[in-house]
């Protein structure tokens, strides 16, 4: 009987771990991204999503012209370091992070109101010497000005 | 049956356990944890296989872009707090939350400090019958009556408790209602800015109702990826006429977007020409089908 109850503690805890991620990306994005959004005043929209080395992922969304926004994208320190990309809907790059030391935020303005898509993609770690690969948290939370 | 075998069935009956919790953890955007065997194939691949997420114009934003297009504040075009009591399916109550959400948000925006705390207070309880304890707890109520004279604490308060509702929800492995709610604020903010506005002549504000076009390609985006849900599929069959009314109106871009860097202010401002045509018989029938939708979510 003893041993029932060894493998149920250990299911139970596996079960726990296993699901116990998705709280902490959330407790992540509000802690650790949200104040990057300062002074801008942040959406109320929660944008995030476990990745892993090599994975990207892509948001959708229409930013309205004459508003001033502020993008911050966040990754788990885990993780190796985050690369965005903004495109339009004709996927024509507008700027890339990449070319500014791998910024975590971007401010903006639009002449006029357009969907954009928002690439980002943790980067492959070359250097790393075992073959697991590193798993965690990635926000992506916009901000805009409310007092103009 | 033996001390052996009772081991084994209890096995059994946790691995089933374990499959179904892991089957049912995973949204539509995880992935399946792979073995190590498997981890190098799926970096081959993983490259094209990207996920997607959707993000609507927050009902905070859509108020703050309405104001400043010149909409003014109307309190009879609120959901009254006192049809609450009739929403008792999900779905009624979070398409509400999210009705109620926009016009708590409208509310803010034109410092009505009254209705501010009246429409917390309904979306509390909205949000716990949804089974969002901690969306909207005592803490938000006493910060929002303590900071009431304070726009801007205002505005970040209520954007707070959308995060927490909707992190809440996807966290919690519902994006459906996640979807509902969002999708009940994008049709009030709508509902909202088209109840302002009768003549075409209203340049900036019917812009603003226009281009809410782009957004709402987003929101089919969004409920098209849960429309196996009924509540989903049906929240989208009822939004064919808006996005038939959209159709025939028309927003033109100049060709290419010119992207200009402020070297001293780091910001960069995005420059491309856009000219809506509209014609006041394709605003009126926009306007009705966009009432017609709320009214219905309503009642």
């Amino acid at each position: 009987m003893k041993k029932v109850w060894t493998v149920i503690s250990i299911v139970a805890a596996f079960i726990l771990f296993s699901t116990a991620g998705y709280g902490q990306c959330r407790t992540f994005a509000k802690s650790e991204c949200r104040p990057a959004l300062n002074p801008y005043v942040h959406d109320g929209i929660y944008n995030a999503t476990e990745l892993s080395e090599g994975e990207s992922a892509e948001l959708y969304k229409t930013f309205y012209s004459n508003q001033n926004y502020r993008i911050a994208i966040c990754g788990d320190a885990s993780l190796p370091r985050i690369k965005f990309t903004i495109m339009d809907a004709d996927r024509n790059v507008l700027f890339t992070n990449a070319d500014k030391n791998f910024a975590r935020v971007w401010d903006f303005k639009m002449e006029s109101s357009q969907q954009l898509i928002i690439s980002i993609e943790v980067s492959p770690n070359d250097d790393k010497m075992t073959d697991t690969f590193a798993r965690g948290c990635v926000a992506v939370l916009i901000g805009f000005n409310a007092n103009e | 049956m033996s001390m052996r075998e009772k081991l084994f069935k209890v096995v059994r009956y946790i691995a089933l356990f374990g499959v179904i919790t892991a089957f049912v953890s995973c949204n539509s955007e995880s992935k399946n944890d792979s073995t190590d065997k498997e981890k190098e194939l799926k970096a081959k691949v993983v490259q094209d296989v990207k996920k997607v997420m959707i993000s609507l114009p927050s009902p905070v934003e859509t108020s703050i872009l309405l104001k400043k297009a010149g909409a003014s504040y109307n309190e009879a075009l609120l959901n009254p707090t006192s049809n609450a009591s009739k929403y008792n399916t999900d779905k009624q109550k979070a398409l509400n939350l999210g009705v109620y959400g926009a016009d708590l948000s409208y509310a803010s925006i034109f410092g009505q400090d009254q209705t501010i705390m009246q429409y917390m207070n309904i979306s509390k309880k909205l949000a716990i019958g949804l089974d969002l304890l901690t969306a909207i707890d005592q803490s938000i109520i006493d910060r929002l009556e303590a900071n009431h004279d304070n726009r801007d604490s205002v505005i970040r308060i209520i954007s707070e408790t959308f995060m927490n509702s909707n992190s809440s929800l996807k966290d919690d492995n519902r994006p459906e209602t996640a979807a509902l709610i969002l999708a009940g604020g994008w049709i009030e903010g709508l509902y909202l800015a088209t109840s302002l506005v009768d003549k075409i002549e209203k340049k900036d504000l019917i812009e603003r109702i226009v281009e809410q076009k782009m957004s709402l390609g987003e929101l089919k985006q969004l409920l098209e990826t849960y429309k196996s849900n009924k509540d989903i599929s049906d929240v989208l069959e009822a939004i064919q006429p808006i996005i038939k009314a959209f159709e025939s109106i028309e927003i033109q871009k100049s060709d290419k977007v010119e992207v200009v860097t402020n070297l001293e202010t780091k910001q960069t401002e995005m420059k491309q020409k856009q000219k809506i045509n509209i014609t006041q018989k394709q605003y009126d029938e926009l306007k009705s089908a966009v009432a017609k939708l709320r009214n219905s979510i309503i009642q």
